[in-house]
């Protein structure tokens, strides 16, 4: 082989191998670059997640209702475990379990310590400190805890329905369901914030080394209008009327009418929101503001308040056709207890409650603007309140109205409304006519500053003096209506009963009413307006016999809790 | 004379500034573990922080004091007089 061959081979050998080298270079520099960087990058750095408090929610006094705590899990590392599973059962379930689920959960734990496909198992979430140490002290050798963040809530199940509860979303991040907790999600969660830095081969951070941060943002703290002791009491009221009375359900709601502002807001039944999975999806709602119902007599006042304000009527003016039951088209209307009273002035037919009278006011009034003004007190529409899943029961439009729907409007059925919407609109009557948008969280805190939530005046409704007349016939419904026996002695109470059928299929059930009681007190200068509402009672179907008495039950207690004066 | 004292004192500088960051860099570079224990610490007691505000709201909740006053005996008021109300005058 000549020299310029060989030459030319070692040529072709170098040059091949130096494509080799450069093709292996393209390959680590540019190809596998990323990964190669991102392993490096794992091997140099550290990264971390800064998880975000979420904010917590106050009552008026500045007590939390709804905080952040800690809890622990407790797993199983199953190569560890010396003892038999079915001994680490019988330990440690008695701890964690009701004496009910014992059983359920027993053979849930043993499922899971049995596993031969996992080596790590959770075995139960949220446990205490005090059911953590008492495990601890068994020393069952691959047992372990870590801890959790969980929601707490220092006053139990209060006001569930209005707070809503803390789940997971479909990433397994916190979100707020319902209430207030779902209302202000995005202002309680947060952000989350994150940090890298270098490490060192052990993995402990390099002081000198790069480092960059960024901080997480506690989520906001929300300042509510809720008078934690009115609550309570509300709630302890509320179970103890609906046993009396043996009702369904109930709620009660109490605003102040001057700001819109809600004091107190229960319902019942409740659920406990640090142990929501267990209830039903169906208690989850707000009934307050989620429900509707037809609010029957309660609605005469409204529509009353408005004839008076188109001056259609007076408060003098004398019904020439209540003297006995009407009958419009197939439809026959009677009054709640069968008598009839001719020559009734509108004052009268509001303190005998009755539903003849009214078909006369409404038809004073009209359907125009009765509609307006059904519009006017915001029953077109939702109230506007700062809590997640309120509903709008739909306003029949105007032209499907029919003379009967008129007369039936007049005394509160075959319309249906929310009872946050009556508390509103009664609101207004005790505002002297000023409607104001009904509120529950009063102040947004963060560690930067502090935003105050000012009531919101939405409209006149009705003017003053309307106001001061429908109110006159409010007091005189109390003074000498079917429910003065419960009145509590020297307060001034502007009120009326309600007792409303249940629609069923097209027809009305025959037996079960929903009743009601919404009045202001003291009547000349309003320090609330409430409404409680029963559905179903047994005791008795009437409003005047069951919600009434409730309502200056708890009026009683108000009375003293935040000193009102009776005056004279 | 001078010259050679300057460039003593530059060389001792030069030395222990040398030093100084030897041992400062020693110092931070090998902080890491600290510095992990003192993070893991906030950790903690923000948590033990947490837990420890949860519990006294629980205790300090109206249920709880209901249920200790009742405990302790006491009663509900039945009798409650409004001294806003004007007393009954005495008629001749």
């Amino acid at each position: 082989m000549s020299l310029e061959t060989r030459c030319r081979i070692l040529g072709t050998f170098f040059l091949l191998f130096f494509i080799l080298v450069l093709s292996r270079l393209f390959y680590w520099q540019v190809i596998a670059a990323p990964r190669l960087s991102a392993q490096a990058d794992d091997q140099h750095f550290v990264s971390m997640e800064l998880p975000a408090q979420r904010g917590e929610i106050y009552s008026l006094d500045g007590f939390p209702l709804a905080a952040n705590s800690e809890a622990f899990l407790l797993y199983a590392s199953l190569p560890e475990l010396k003892e038999e599973p079915y001994k680490i059962v019988e330990s440690i379930v008695p701890f964690f379990a009701q004496e009910e689920e014992m059983a359920s959960v027993s053979a849930m734990v043993r499922e899971r310590l049995e596993r031969e496909d996992l080596v790590w198992v959770p075995l139960k979430h949220r446990l205490n400190v005090l059911q953590k140490e008492k495990i601890e002290a068994l020393g069952i050798e691959g047992l372990g805890f870590e801890s959790e963040g969980v929601r707490a809530y220092p006053e139990a199940s209060m006001a569930a329905q209005l707070l809503g509860f803390v789940g997971r979303d479909i990433d397994g991040q916190s979100k707020g369901y319902f209430g207030l907790e779902g209302y202000y999600d995005l202002e309680l969660r947060g952000k989350s914030g994150w940090i890298r830095r270098e490490k060192d081969p052990w993995g402990r951070p390099i002081l000198v080394g790069e480092a960059t941060l960024s901080p997480a943002k506690p989520g906001r703290g929300l300042v509510t209008t809720i008078d934690r002791a009115a609550q309570y009491l509300v709630e302890k009221k509320l179970e103890k009327g609906i046993e009396k009375y043996g009702a369904v359900s109930g709620t009660v709601i109490i605003m102040k009418p001057q700001t819109g502002a809600i004091l107190a807001m229960a319902s019942w039944p409740k659920f406990d929101q640090s142990e929501y999975w267990l209830y039903e999806q169906n208690l989850f709602p707000n009934p307050a503001t989620s429900q509707s119902f037809e609010p029957g007599s309660i609605f005469k006042v409204l529509v009353t308040a408005a004839a008076l304000d188109t001056q259609a009527v007076e408060a003098e003016t004398q019904c020439d056709s209540c003297d006995g039951p009407r009958t419009i088209a197939e439809y026959k209307i009677e009054t709640w207890d069968k008598k009839y009273y001719p020559d009734s002035t509108v004052a009268d037919i509001i303190k005998h409650s009755d539903n003849v009278g009214m078909v006369f006011v409404a038809e004073k009034l009209g359907l125009d603007k009765l509609y307006d003004y059904l519009v006017s007190f915001g029953f077109d529409s939702i109230t506007g309140i700062d809590l997640e899943g309120e509903m709008n029961p739909a306003l029949r439009p105007k032209e499907d109205w029919r003379f009967i729907d008129l007369a039936t409007a007049s005394f509160g059925q075959g319309i249906a409304v929310t009872p946050l919407q009556m508390v509103k609109a009664v609101g207004a009557l005790a505002n002297r006519g000023k409607m104001i948008r009904p509120f529950v969280v009063k102040q947004v805190i963060s560690s930067e500053k502090e935003i105050e939530i000012k009531p919101k005046l939405e409209k006149q409704v009705v003017s003053p003096v309307t106001a001061r007349v429908i109110t006159e016939m409010m007091i005189g419904a109390v003074e000498e209506g079917e429910a003065k026996w419960a009145k509590p002695k020297g307060l001034r109470v502007a009120g009326k009963t309600g007792t409303a059928q249940i629609p069923l299929a097209g027809h009305y059930d025959e037996e079960k009413t929903i009743t009601s009681f919404i009045g202001f007190a003291p009547a000349d200068e309003p320090e609330f307006v409430m409404l409680v509402i029963l559905r179903e009672p047994t005791s008795s179907p009437w409003g005047s016999e069951t919600a009434a008495p409730l309502w200056f039950d708890i009026s009683k207690e108000l009375i003293k809790l935040w000193q009102i004066s009776l005056g004279q | 004379m001078i010259r050679k004292n300057i460039l003593k004192i530059i060389a001792l500088l030069v030395i222990g500034l040398a030093g100084f960051q030897l041992f400062v860099s020693h110092r931070l570079g090998t902080s890491g573990q600290r510095l992990r224990e003192v993070e893991q610490r906030v950790i903690e007691l923000g948590k033990e922080n947490r837990l420890l505000r949860a519990n006294l709201a629980h205790q300090a909740s109206l249920a709880q004091i209901e249920e200790k006053a009742r405990k302790l005996g006491l009663e509900e008021a039945d009798l409650v007089f409004d001294l806003t109300l004007k007393p009954a005058l005495v008629q001749n």
